[in-house]
């Protein structure tokens, strides 16, 4: 039981220190996107990456936290889940909708007249 | 409760998500254009359900989950009525370059008094905001 015990601590914690770098890297990048391109649909892009890898590195990391235990939590890791699926969608739909609106106010796509 | 290095991973987290969330909001007040503040109002809005769940899960409790489900729906459900509400839009709009209508901002501009109230500043009223969209990042 207490190797049982170990090797379930050690898993969790490998597991949930590298889903927060990743998903602490993804934020600071796509931050980092949305100032530094001039395009709005290469903003878009990087608000994106905000969106989907670092927001679904932080949900794999709670998952992992509050369900890879001996004693799990199921209320929690559902919840957990429910949310992912549903971001699943709305995320990339909420993209798509900004993109779209975008293209409909007649904002070029192409850079060719700024530096 | 995690008292160890997953506890404070997850704190680390949420406390990066935060002041990425801060920052976003600098975008959000200058953004240019209406597509940048959607775009910085999205961002901060996952950014925001992510800390939700994150400080859920650190303390164990689904009071917290419960309310990032209910932001995550209202947050799609508030930028999918932004979008269609404040549409400007349409097709015709669409299909002329705006460039051609900063040109006629120039030229109209200084007898902007002497034009007759026809179709030329109709069509300017209806493209002001394309005309800016593309006359401010330049700057």
């Amino acid at each position: 039981m207490s190797v049982m015990e170990g090797l379930v601590f050690y898993a969790r914690e490998m597991a949930v220190s590298v889903c927060c770098a990743a998903a602490s890297f993804f934020a600071l990048a796509g931050t980092f996107g949305l100032f530094r391109f001039k395009d709005v649909y290469v903003r878009l892009q990087a608000a994106a990456l905000v969106g989907t890898p670092a927001v679904f590195s932080a949900f794999a990391a709670a998952f992992c936290a509050a369900c890879l235990s001996l004693e799990p939590s199921f209320a929690v890791g559902g919840r957990i889940l429910i949310i992912a699926l549903f971001y699943a969608v709305s995320g990339s739909t909420t993209t798509h909708i900004i993109a779209r609106y975008a293209w409909r106010s007649g904002i070029e796509a192409s850079s060719k007249d700024r530096p | 409760m995690t008292s160890s290095i997953s506890g404070a991973a997850l704190s680390v987290t949420a406390w990066v998500f935060v002041l990425c969330a801060a920052v976003i909001m600098i975008r959000l007040i200058r953004g240019p254009l209406a597509a940048d503040r959607l775009t910085a109002l999205s961002a901060i809005s996952a950014l925001i359900l992510a800390v939700l769940v994150i400080m859920g899960a650190r303390k164990k409790m689904a009071a917290f989950l419960d309310v990032g489900l209910v932001y995550a729906i209202l947050g799609f459900l508030g930028i999918l009525a932004i979008a269609s509400y404040t549409k400007d839009g349409r097709e015709e709009s669409r299909a002329m370059p705006p460039a051609e209508y900063d040109d006629e901002a120039e030229g109209l501009d200084p007898c902007s008094g002497a034009e007759p109230k026809g179709q030329a500043s109709l069509k300017l009223d209806a493209n002001a905001k394309e005309a800016g969209a593309n006359v401010r990042p330049t700057e």
